[in-house]
């Protein structure tokens, strides 16, 4: 187990994060939503306590333990009156090598686990990136969302979720990360007594699978009455969290829509007002990779205004990547993400999760000074090489829910657009 | 020789700070002591809250009111300007009579002055550095905030006092920026979450102006022109009715002298603000339903007429919120999720100056997706509020309930944005920032039987206003069938 400790100077609370090298692509084929069922399953009780017990016990020394799951890693984060330390550590400490996974709590979960998968298609957003993934992804689990399928939890079995606790819960599979005003030294040593008998097993870090795009532009639309505005998100393959080109990217992408101020926003927003709001950036569709994920933009104009927002924002796409920057727009990029760095290291439970992401994915944990320097030895000309040579026009797909009818009649009008279909998706 | 450790100093004088202030911090507050002996007026409080951080607060002779929290834990502020005018005094407005027009021109604000016109208020922040650059508008009050590193506060406090004054309002920045508000209303119109909301409290409130949208309606939106903007500007945006928050990496001092020099010469003027209608005693349950495209399952939303949040019931009302609905192992959790009848359950208390509601919500689950699942859903939380009210069980709820509740505060304590957005809440609502930590000794101090009192005081069933969410669209038979059985019997009813 990797313990990684980040001193903070608050005092009242003490912040957790465990991180287990298991996401949705360690679900077998027939059982998609298995680390998630598995991991909400920890929390549902201990072989000690049931699901109320332990939730009362974590409860009542007011902390909080909560849990995210994306396609590579599972995120189980706490936070406790540091008051209530000990007896807090002794619970994580039960959930993390005692879990119940007793058959009646585990039918219930599975039934809540069900419900919520329906409700989450009630965002439009979801509902968007949803169908974007399973075609980008069609081959590969990364098709399936991280919190499974109706038909995959229905195969889930007790000894499945027994298994998939003895091979990823194991110390070498684990980074544990915290954030306390108790001393380093101190805090190694409570968190260490109680950790020593986790099981041993080989870690599990697995291999991002590339997305799949086609050799032309195609479009997507998930058909919806009544919608006033049109998700609409439009992608290309992108590039991995740890890729010697991201800060030049970040760059480009800093002026091209990482900002109120960028063009995105200047044009579809401020001189049009056709959006409420338009971003582009490498996490929106999935959070960061050691592996190549992907670049998109979203935006949700009003119904009525998409027939003029999406293809100016295919031309917005198109000048950004073929003529790149200007030189008062790099310089004016430079100067504002060299002033904004501090911002994320100021807090100690920042400062964690950089660290955190730097085991997770490679990516340099980097100081305000060491940020600086690198972001001042770019040029503009690099930069825009970067734009040019690392995204792709050609291939896109663009993604929207609303009337097909009107959305078919949009995107077959955009230059390029070889194909559009229409696609369901269900929970 | 300015000294190198602060303890020792007198209290008045922020004595007790926190042992982790590192040298420079010490010069800065020495510094400060003694600048502020000779030739500024004292500030009018100095404390230290809960979390250690000193708070000095300062009053201007032109109504403007300053809070400074200093925070020296990393070289970054956010500075917050919160006005006393929100969607609710507008509509009290007689030359309005209208909602919607506070948010427009909350997004009119960055749309240019004379010194910096439009574009140019979001790019110089850019340039240096703003971390997250924002406003909200809301029933009761309004503010606009930002966080910079730390030297960049004379710039802050130079572009907020320019467009307390000197806004260029534009006829045709504001036509462009219906739009973008429409694009904001219509993305409410797709939330099935904001459209229950909306629903409840147009059927919980009879009178009161916190009945009606914040953002407006697509009419009033579009009914707006810049002399109504202007009239909205010139009444409500003065020093007056305004306080300033900044917490982080700052010297109150310094804050101050630069507070004086660009907002000392802006004038005070008399404000005029409507009473809203006091909302009559609820004396029946109401119901209300409606149907939404986006959603998947049968909501339902009950609320409950409380009390602002300045009233002593409130934090016993905020210990019975979080006993329902905070955390994993509250109450409705387990008797709503856990028995099967709903996938999750939601509670809000409202935080604001005049009665609010206290909310419970749940999506049900598919198979409780008729009249009989709403009703069960009913009965549980009847028998809840029975149990409630009884001495054991509020004895042994209390400790948890407490625990939560300190935990989300002491959250919002952690980060300047945070602390400053806690605070600022109570500026319109009652008065004083420092009211958050009053209302957590209130929180610390509540006893089992403050709960059984609010409970039966409260949560009657004469009281509940409940509303319920239909799909609109069904992909079986079931839902159409739950629907219209709901409906046949509230027709009966």
């Amino acid at each position: 187990m990797k313990l990684v400790i980040e001193p903070s100077l608050q005092k009242f609370l003490t912040h957790f994060s465990v991180l287990i090298h298991a996401g949705s692509l360690s679900d077998p084929e027939n059982k998609p939503g298995l680390a998630y069922f598995a991991t909400r399953a920890l929390l549902r009780g201990t072989k000690k306590k049931n699901f109320h017990q332990l939730s009362q016990e974590i409860e009542v020394l007011g902390g909080s333990l909560a849990l995210a799951i994306d396609q590579s890693e599972t995120l189980l984060r706490g936070s406790v009156l540091t008051q209530n330390l000990d007896p807090f550590l002794d619970l994580i400490q039960e959930v993390l090598m005692e879990p119940g996974f007793e058959p009646v709590e585990m039918d219930l979960l599975k039934k809540i686990l069900e419900g919520e998968l329906e409700q989450s298609l009630q965002d439009p957003r979801t509902l968007v990136s949803r169908a974007l993934l399973q075609k980008a992804y069609f081959t590969s689990p990364v098709s399936r969302p991280p919190e499974g399928t109706m038909e995959g939890l229905a195969q889930i079995t007790p000894a499945d979720l027994h298994a998939w606790f003895k091979k990823f819960v194991v110390s070498e599979n684990i980074v544990f990360g915290v954030t306390s005003f108790v001393e380093e030294g101190d805090l190694k040593r409570r968190i260490e007594s109680r950790l020593k008998d986790l099981r041993h097993g080989p870690s599990t870090i697995s291999q991002f699978p590339s997305a799949t795009f086609p050799a032309h532009r195609q479009a997507i639309i998930v058909d919806r009455e009544e919608m006033s505005t049109v998700p609409l998100f439009l992608t290309v393959p992108g590039i991995s969290d740890r890729d010697p080109d991201s800060l030049a990217l970040e760059v480009g992408n800093f002026v091209f829509g990482d900002d109120f101020t960028a063009r995105l926003m200047q044009v579809l927003r401020a001189q049009n007002g056709w959006t409420y709001g338009a971003y582009s950036g490498y996490g929106q569709l999935l959070g960061p990779k050691r592996e190549a994920g992907l670049f998109s933009i979203y935006l949700f104009p009003s119904a009525e205004h998409v027939e003029k927002a999406a293809p100016k924002t295919l031309e917005l796409f198109e000048e950004y990547v073929s003529k790149g920057l200007s030189e008062d727009e790099f310089r004016f990029a430079q100067e504002a993400l060299s002033n904004r760095y501090p911002f994320r290291l100021d807090s100690a439970e920042k400062r964690l999760g950089l660290r955190i992401r730097e085991i997770a994915t490679g990516r340099p944990y980097q100081t305000t000074e060491q940020y600086r320097a690198r972001l001042s030895s770019l040029d503009r000309n690099q930069v825009n090489d970067r734009i040019a040579k690392r995204t792709s026009t050609g291939n896109l797909i663009i993604a929207a829910a609303g009337e097909h009818r009107r959305l078919e009649s949009v995107f077959s009008q955009l230059p390029g657009m070889k194909e559009v279909h229409t696609v369901e998706v269900t929970p | 020789m300015p000294p190198t450790s602060l303890q020792g100093l007198p209290r008045e004088f922020g004595g007790d700070l926190p042992t982790y202030l590192d040298d420079s911090a010490a010069l800065r507050f020495w510094g400060r002591v003694m600048l502020m002996s000779h030739t500024r007026p004292a500030p009018i409080r100095q404390l230290d809250l809960p979390n250690g951080l000193p708070l000095t607060q300062y009053a201007f002779p032109n109504g403007l009111s300053l809070y400074v929290v200093e925070n020296h834990t990393a070289p970054v502020f956010t500075y917050e300007t919160w006005f006393k005018v929100g969607s609710k005094d507008e509509k009290l407005d007689p030359a309005l009579k209208a909602t919607g027009l506070a948010h427009l021109f909350e997004h009119m604000m960055f749309r240019g002055t004379k010194k910096f016109p439009d574009g140019q208020f979001d790019e110089v922040l850019a340039r240096n550095g703003v971390d997250d650059e924002n406003a909200t508008t809301w029933l009761d009050r309004t503010n606009y905030y930002q966080s910079l590193p730390n030297d960049k506060l004379e710039l802050a406090v130079q572009l907020e006092s320019d467009r307390m004054v000197n806004l260029a309002l534009d006829s045709k920045l504001l036509e462009t920026e219906k739009g973008a508000v429409l694009g904001e209303y219509r993305m409410g119109l797709d939330d099935p979450d904001m459209v229950s909301y909306d629903k409840l409290y147009e059927a919980a409130f009879l009178v009161h102006p916190y009945r009606y949208t914040t953002i407006g309606t697509e009419e009033e939106i579009k009914s707006f022109t810049v002399e109504m903007a202007n009239y909205f500007y010139r009444k409500y945006y003065a020093p007056n009715n305004a306080t300033i928050l900044v917490v982080g990496d700052v010297d109150p001092s310094q804050v101050y002298d630069l507070i004086e020099k660009n907002y000392g010469s802006i004038a005070a003027h008399p404000i005029e603000f409507q009473e809203a209608p006091p909302e009559p005693e609820q004396k029946e349950a109401r119901s209300a339903e409606f149907h939404h495209p986006q959603l998947s399952q049968i909501r339902v939303l009950f609320g409950y007429p409380t009390v602002p949040v300045s009233d002593p019931d409130f934090a016993p009302l905020w210990l019975v919120i979080s006993a329902l609905t905070y955390g994993q192992g509250a109450i409705l959790e387990e008797d709503w999720v856990n028995s099967g009848v709903a996938i999750s359950s939601y509670g809000d208390l409202n935080q604001f100056k005049d009665p609010g509601l206290l909310i419970l919500m749940a999506d049900l689950q598919s198979d409780h997706e008729s009249e009989e699942g709403i009703q069960e859903l009913e009965t549980i939380l009847n028998k809840v509020f029975t149990k409630l009210g009884t001495l054991e069980f509020a004895q042994e709820v209390i400790e948890r309930s407490r625990n939560q509740l300190l935990l989300s505060i002491y959250q919002q304590c952690e980060d300047n944005a945070s602390l400053a957005s806690l605070m600022g809440e109570y500026i319109s609502s009652v008065g004083d920032p420092t009211f958050a930590f009053e209302l957590l000794k209130r929180v610390e101090s509540a006893t089992p039987q403050d709960l059984i009192r609010v409970v039966k005081k409260y949560l009657q069933p004469h009281r509940r206003t409940r509303v319920i969410g239909y799909p609109q669209e069904t992909k079986d038979g079931a839902k159409e069938d739950a629907k219209e059985d709901a409906e046949e019997v509230e027709a009966k009813s």
